[in-house]
């Protein structure tokens, strides 16, 4: 995609968050909510990006080119927007999300039917159910086990429990990660149906991002057939985990988006409405300004890298970690800013510095994009250095 | 702990002593009940505009609010609650005050606890808490075959942490620059925001739950911003 037709669908989506910003802190008040505003031509937008033309009549179109989201660099970019309006909408909205890319990635045709027609029909949510209550970085090691019924059928038995698992309450359709037999090839990856037999799933309470609504879903005998198995048409190394660790280089620079538009919707509260900053203050800003021009820019080339090829995951990790950084300073330093009682005379921000605690964990903490960075150094994949 | 170079009276001293060992594992409503209850008659150390206090503590008809060194009988003030999910379920309410009087019915010389003292207290009440969170999560965690607690990366950040609380109570204890100095204080508290940030991203997903420390967390912050003048 050129830069021409890039910048004109960030000028168009720029145009959108508005909407988003209007009802982010009532859906954090009242998370169910959001269904009363699944008609907002933002939430519309935003619940068919991801969906390949094959199945999507309604594209973002913008100057006759045909926007579909499937490409990283226009995933960052609305992102970004979307979240400056608000983040916790952003991965509350119906649509794709995470396990889309599992379903575009490896999913039979058959399967893309059975995802993308309910996700047509009406707002749909999705879930991607890979973490679990005691695995979350470690998640070579997942529990959740699929069991063969008997060694003669392709019927299998899906047990365990998953846990942050964003939407996981509201969804029609989701991937689940199991285990099937010992070692890291022996994780598949299945859709399933929220009303499968066995299946339920329980809101969990939240201090940020509380749109998405977080859950635990419980797995109970839940009967699997060999249709339901994603990518079984690909040789065990290209499926089950390296499914998980293809959505998590590609969404990374998303998850760093998001955490961007939170940290410029602050840093533009604060010059808005700010008056007769000190010395003091006017160089923190510009100090953050910098900062986000600096992170806007990785996220960026991430992007770009990441949509080249997929395994190029270096420079999302770089992006993230300074992007989940640069959040949390900035949410806290409003809260500085504006002083006593900024925290209850100023609601956005007190929203922007709970929101600002999730990003970390999503799609690897930094501790775990920090020891990637350092393995791609030791392997001379790093650019420049 | 003994100490050196102490500006401060020894009552303070065995208070915020006996204050973060009688307190440990208490939920945070008992954490403020412990301090407000600790005068002759329960005191609500408030901010310039604002007062936090747990549902027991403002049941008591005998409750003074000091602000400033002003002790103001609760009747002397209006006052209206300000809405808050989070600390509510912690049976802590927050009130805004409106036309305060200039002065209250009494005024103290020696004020036993500022306000500087009160949130140096809470938020490190708040920090020890999350750090022994932190600690009990982490050992029963496990990535591979180590208990998270057990990498070394993660190691080094409770280090960091530890090096920050230290450092924290030090300077209270021993130090004999006082929390009156606004620079002062407002970098003890930065110290606190970077040991909290620090505990937060080491609780992982856990962190943002509500049931486990996040309320604590919020409430630091709080406390911060209601009570430390920044510069
Ligand atoms: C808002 C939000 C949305 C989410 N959505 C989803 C979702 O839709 N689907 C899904 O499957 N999951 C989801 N998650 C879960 C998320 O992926 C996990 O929280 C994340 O992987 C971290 O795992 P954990 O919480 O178990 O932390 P842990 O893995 O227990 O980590 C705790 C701490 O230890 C550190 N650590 C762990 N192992 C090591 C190591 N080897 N070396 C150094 N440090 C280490 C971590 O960095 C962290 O600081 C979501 C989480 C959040 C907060």
């Amino acid at each position: 995609m050129n830069i021409e037709k890039i910048n004109a669908f960030e000028e168009a989506i720029k145009s959108y968050y508005q909407e988003f910003r209007d009802i982010g802190l009532i859906i954090d008040e009242q998370p169910d909510r959001l269904h009363e505003f699944t008609d907002l031509a933002s939430v519309q937008l935003l619940s068919r990006m991801m969906i390949p033309s094959e199945y999507n009549d309604h594209p973002f179109i913008i100057n006759n080119t045909k926007f579909y989201g499937l490409t990283c660099i226009e995933r960052v970019i609305g992102t970004e927007w979307l979240s400056y309006g608000d983040a916790g909408v952003v991965v509350g909205c119906p649509g794709p999300s995470l396990s889309g890319i599992i379903i575009q990635d490896f999913a039979d045709e058959q399967q893309k039917e059975q995802y993308y027609s309910k996700l047509l029909s009406k707002p749909c949510w999705t879930f991607f159910a890979l973490t679990e209550p005691n695995k979350g970085s470690d998640a070579m090691h997942i529990e959740t086990n699929m069991k063969k019924v008997n060694a003669c059928d392709g019927q299998r038995l899906l047990n365990g429990e998953k846990y942050f698992i964003g939407n996981g309450t509201r969804a029609e359709i989701g991937v689940v990660f199991a285990r099937t037999t010992t070692g890291p090839i022996g994780i598949e990856m299945c859709l399933i149906e929220k009303d499968s037999d066995g299946f339920s799933a329980e809101a969990l309470d939240t201090l940020g991002l509380r749109a998405p609504k977080l859950s635990r879903l419980t797995f109970q005998n839940v009967r699997i057939n060999e249709e339901q198995i994603i990518g079984r048409h690909l040789s065990p190394l290209k499926r089950g985990m390296h499914g998980a660790i293809t959505v998590f280089n590609k969404m990374r620079p998303t998850v760093a988006a998001m955490a961007l538009g939170v940290s410029q919707a602050t840093y533009d509260y604060m010059i808005t409405n700010k008056k007769n900053l000190s010395l003091d203050q006017q160089q923190k800003l510009e100090h953050f300004q910098n900062e986000l021009i600096t992170t806007r820019n990785l996220i960026r080339q991430a992007a770009l890298e990441v949509d080249i090829n997929p395994r190029n995951g270096y420079v999302g990790s770089i992006a993230k970690v300074r992007a989940t950084s640069l959040v949390k300073q900035i949410t806290q330093y409003a809260l500085d800013l504006f002083g006593e009682g900024a925290f209850f005379e100023h609601p956005y921000l007190n929203k922007w510095f709970r929101d600002a605690f999730a990003f970390e964990n999503m799609e690897g903490t930094s501790n775990i994009l920090k020891l990637n960075i350092f393995q791609s150094y030791m392997n001379g994949k790093i650019s420049y250095v | 702990m003994s100490t050196l170079l102490s500006s401060k009276n020894e009552n303070l001293l065995n208070y915020i002593n006996r204050f973060l060992e009688e307190t440990r594992g208490l939920s945070l409503f008992e954490a403020f009940e412990w301090i407000f209850k600790a005068f002759e008659n329960p005191i609500i150390i408030s901010s310039n505009n604002y007062f936090l206090a747990p549902h027991s503590v403002l049941e008591n008809p005998n409750t003074h609010i000091l602000r400033g060194n002003n002790l103001y009988q609760l009747t002397e003030l209006k006052f209206n609650k300000v809405n808050n999910h989070f600390m509510e379920h912690e049976m802590i309410s927050l009130f805004k005050m409106d036309d305060i009087p200039e002065k209250g019915s009494n005024q103290i010389e020696n004020i036993p606890l500022t306000k500087n003292d009160f949130a140096i207290f809470m938020r490190t009440w708040i920090a020890l808490e999350c750090l022994a969170y932190d600690k009990k999560l982490l050992s029963n965690r496990y990535s591979g075959k180590l208990p998270i607690i057990q990498y070394q990366m993660v190691k080094g950040q409770f280090s960091e942490a530890i090096i920050k609380i230290y450092s924290i109570i030090n300077n209270y204890i021993n130090g004999n620059t006082t929390l009156e100095n606004k620079s002062f204080n407002v970098f003890i508290h930065n110290e606190i925001d970077d040991c909290m940030n620090t505990l937060i991203n080491l609780t992982g997903g856990h962190g943002v739950l509500t049931e486990t420390v996040s309320r604590k967390i919020y409430l630091s912050f709080v406390i911060k911003n209601l009570f430390v003048e920044s510069e």
